[in-house]
C-alpha cells in the first residue's frame, strides 16, 4: 500500500506538468485554430535556454525562471509572425501541417545549437537555494523530491495565474470570445492576430516551464520533446476544448505513467499514457471533457 | 480537365482512358524504357540507390496519400506502419523461407491487418483524434519491437536472405533495382486507377465532408476502414521493399523519436508534392530525396565554415532545410508541385494563347 501511495503522489507531482504542458496545447487551440505539435520542441527549448542561462551563464535560478518564461514569451510571438500569420485562416489541416514543419524546423535548430546526443543537467541548485537540499521531504512513510515540490509548486503557480487571467482580465474575455466564435468576436473589434499571437506566446510559455521542470527530473536531451508530445495523450483524453480536462488528462497520464513504470517495464512509460488515450478514445470519441459538436453540412 | 487539341472522346472508354494520345502512349514507353533498360545499365551505385529510394518512397506516400489526401484521415505514424511491414518480411522469409514475391504483400497485408486496428476507431473520432492515434499507433509498436527482442532481434536486429527467383539471384544493386522499380510502377497504377474509381470518388466525397458523404448514401466506417488499409498496405509493401534494401534491420531503425520524425517527414513530402493527386507524391518524393542529398553533401561543406558547431551542424541541417522548404511551400503554393504541373500543362496546351 505505501509503494501504490508513493507511486500515486509521484504521478501526481510529474501529472500536473503533463496538465501544464496540454494546458498549452488547448489554449493555442482554442484560440487559433491551431493544432500546434511544435509544442512538444518548445518544451525542449525551454529546457535548454533554462540550461543554458543556469549553467554557461551562472545566473540564479529564480532570475533563470523568469527569463526563461520572457524568452519563450517572445519566441511564441515571433513564430506568430512566421510561419503562422500567412496561414491564418486556413483549414485546419493546413495549419497542422505549419505545425510539423515548424516542429522539424525546431528539432533541427536545437540539434544544430545543443547537439543531440548529450544529456545535461542542471548544476545542484541548493548553493543558490538553501532549502533545495537533494535529499528527500519524508512525510511518515511516503518521500517527495523537492524539486518534484518545486515543479509542482510552479505548475500550479501557473496554472492560477493563468485562471485568473482568463477570467479576470480583459484580454482574457476577448479569449474566450474568440474561442467561442472567432468571426463574431473579429466583427466586434478584437485583433484575431493578436490573440492569435498571446495565445502562441503563452502555449510557448507554458510550454517551456514544463520543459524546466522536466528537465530538472529526467535531465536535458532533444529527447524531452518527446516526452512533451505525450501531453498529447493529456489534451486527447481531457478533449480538445477543455482547459480542465488537461489538467485531469495530465493527472490520468502521470499517474499511468509511474504506476506502468513500476508495475510492468521501465521503457513502457509514455506508450502506456497513448495506450490508455486509445482505450479513453474508443469509449468517449471527444475525449472525457471535450464538447460533442454538432455539425452542419 | 483540358484536352490536347484535336483530341475528341467519340466513345466512353476513350473518355475514361489514362493514356490518351499517340504522344502520351510514346513519352509513356520512352518512360518505362528508360526506368527498366537505360537506369539499370548506365546507372551507378550511386544513383541506382537513390532510384530506389525513391521507388520506396514512393509507394509509401501513395499510401499516405490514398489516406490523408484522398479520404481526409491524417497518419502519423506511417514509418510505424513500414516498420510492421519490414519486420513481417525478415520473419516470414528468415523463419519461415517464403520467396519474395510473396513475402511482399504478406507484409502488406500484415500492415493493413495491424492499420485496421487502430482505424477501427476511425469511425467514431475525426481530424486530430486520428493524427493522435497514429502517432500512438507509432510509439505502440517501437515498444512492441524493442519489449520483444526475442521475436523482433530487437537491437541485434535480423538479417533478411537475399531474394531469389528461379536462377535470378538479386544480390547486388543493379539486379535488386528491378524489386522496387517494378512494385512502384505497379502500385502507381493501382493508385492511380483507385483515384478515378467508385470508392476513390467516395474517399474524396468523405474528405470533403463525411456527413453530407453519409446523407448521400456512402457507408462511412467501410470506406474509412478501407482508406486506412489500403494506406497501411502501401506502407507495408514499402516497408517490405526497404528491408530488403538494408538487408538487415533492428529495433534502431525503426523506434523512437527519430521513427516519429521520419513519419513526419512522410506527411511533409506529401504536402509539397500535392495531396489527392496522383503524381504528386512523385514529385514530392523526389524533390525530398533531392534535399536529403543536397543536406548530405552540404552538411560537412557548412561544418568547414562554422568548425566550433561542426557535428551537431550535419545531423541538423536536413531537418532545418527540409522544415524550412515545407512551411515555405504551405505558404505559397498549399497545394504542391503536382498543382504547378497542372498549371504548367495547361499553360502548355493552350500556347500561345495562355498567359
Amino acid at each position: 500500500m505505501t509503494i501504490f501511495m508513493q507511486l500515486l503522489l509521484a504521478g501526481i507531482m510529474i501529472g500536473i506538468v503533463y496538465g501544464v504542458i496540454a494546458v498549452g496545447f488547448v489554449i493555442v487551440y482554442k484560440a487559433s485554430g491551431i493544432f500546434n505539435l511544435a509544442q512538444g520542441e518548445l518544451v525542449a527549448i525551454g529546457a535548454f535556454i533554462a540550461w543554458q542561462l543556469l549553467n554557461p551563464f551562472g545566473l540564479h535560478p529564480v532570475l533563470v525562471i523568469f527569463l526563461v518564461l520572457a524568452a519563450a514569451f517572445a519566441i511564441g510571438w515571433l513564430l506568430s509572425i512566421f510561419p503562422f500569420k500567412p496561414v491564418l485562416g486556413q483549414s485546419m489541416f493546413t495549419l497542422f501541417t505549419v505545425s510539423l514543419a515548424l516542429m522539424i524546423f525546431l528539432r533541427g535548430l536545437v540539434i544544430s545549437i545543443w547537439s543531440a546526443n548529450e544529456i545535461r543537467y542542471f548544476r545542484p541548485l541548493q548553493d543558490d537555494l538553501p532549502f533545495f537540499s537533494p535529499a528527500p521531504l519524508r512525510f511518515g512513510e511516503l518521500a517527495i523530491y523537492r524539486q518534484d515540490i518545486l515543479g509542482f509548486g510552479l505548475a500550479t503557480i501557473l496554472l492560477l495565474a493563468f485562471w485568473a487571467f482568463f477570467k479576470y482580465s480583459r484580454t482574457g474575455l476577448a479569449f474566450r470570445a474568440v474561442s467561442e466564435n472567432s468571426h463574431i468576436a473579429q466583427s466586434l473589434g478584437i485583433s484575431l492576430s493578436k490573440i492569435t499571437a498571446l495565445a502562441l506566446a503563452i502555449g510557448a510559455m507554458v510550454a517551456a516551464l514544463g520543459g524546466v521542470i522536466l528537465g530538472l527530473k529526467y535531465g536535458i536531451t532533444v529527447y524531452v520533446a518527446d516526452l512533451g508530445l505525450a501531453a498529447l495523450a493529456a489534451v486527447l483524453i481531457g478533449g480538445l476544448e477543455s482547459i480542465t480536462g488537461a489538467i485531469i488528462g495530465g493527472l490520468i497520464i502521470g499517474i499511468v505513467f509511474s504506476m506502468s513504470t513500476y508495475y510492468i517495464g521501465h521503457s513502457i512509460g509514455d506508450v502506456a499514457a497513448f495506450i490508455v488515450m486509445i482505450a479513453v478514445l474508443f469509449v468517449r470519441p471527444h475525449g472525457l471533457f471535450g464538447q460533442k459538436r454538432i455539425e452542419r453540412v | 480537365m483540358q484536352l490536347p487539341a484535336g483530341t475528341y472522346n467519340i466513345s466512353y472508354g476513350k473518355d475514361m482512358a489514362v493514356v490518351r494520345t499517340k504522344t502520351q502512349w510514346g513519352l509513356l514507353i520512352v518512360l518505362l524504357i528508360c526506368l527498366f533498360t537505360v537506369v539499370p545499365l548506365f546507372a551507378n551505385g550511386f544513383w541506382l540507390s537513390i532510384c530506389m529510394s525513391i521507388a520506396i518512397g514512393t509507394i509509401t506516400v501513395h499510401g499516405l496519400n490514398i489516406m490523408f489526401g484522398y479520404c481526409g484521415l491524417p497518419s502519423l505514424g506511417h514509418f510505424g506502419f513500414m516498420a510492421i511491414g519490414a519486420y513481417a518480411t525478415a520473419l516470414l522469409t528468415s523463419n519461415y523461407g517464403l520467396p519474395f514475391w510473396l513475402a511482399i504483400p504478406c507484409a502488406g497485408i500484415a500492415a493493413a491487418i495491424v492499420g485496421g486496428f487502430f482505424g477501427l476507431g476511425a469511425l467514431r473520432i475525426k481530424g486530430f483524434y486520428i493524427a493522435v492515434t497514429t502517432l500512438a499507433a507509432q510509439f505502440i509498436i517501437g515498444y512492441i519491437i524493442v519489449t520483444f527482442p526475442d521475436i523482433t532481434g530487437g537491437i541485434k536486429g535480423i538479417h533478411l536472405p537475399t531474394p531469389k527467383l528461379g536462377s535470378i539471384v538479386f544480390d547486388t544493386d543493379k539486379v535488386f533495382y528491378f524489386i522496387p522499380m517494378v512494385t512502384a510502377v505497379l502500385m502507381t497504377f493501382f493508385a492511380l486507377n483507385l483515384s478515378r474509381s467508385r470508392v476513390g470518388r467516395a474517399f474524396v466525397a468523405i474528405r470533403d465532408n463525411d456527413i453530407a458523404a453519409q446523407a448521400m448514401g456512402i457507408r462511412l466506417f467501410p470506406y474509412k476502414m478501407l482508406a486506412f488499409c489500403i494506406g497501411c498496405f502501401y506502407a507495408g509493401i514499402a516497408g517490405s521493399l526497404l528491408a530488403y534494401q538494408i538487408t538487415h534491420i533492428s529495433a534502431e531503425a525503426f523506434t523512437g523519436g527519430w521513427a516519429l520524425m521520419e513519419s513526419i517527414w512522410l506527411l511533409g513530402t506529401l504536402v509539397i508534392g500535392g495531396m489527392g493527386s496522383t503524381v504528386g507524391p512523385i514529385f514530392g518524393v523526389i524533390l525530398v530525396e533531392g534535399l536529403r542529398q543536397f543536406s548530405t553533401w552540404a552538411g560537412p561543406e557548412l561544418s568547414y565554415a562554422f568548425p566550433n558547431m561542426a557535428s551537431s551542424l550535419q545531423a541538423a541541417f536536413s531537418p532545418l532545410l527540409f522544415g524550412i522548404v515545407l512551411m515555405l511551400f504551405l505558404v505559397f503554393e498549399p497545394r504542391g508541385l503536382a498543382h504547378r504541373w497542372w498549371l504548367l500543362k495547361t499553360s502548355y496546351r493552350l500556347y500561345p494563347f495562355s498567359t
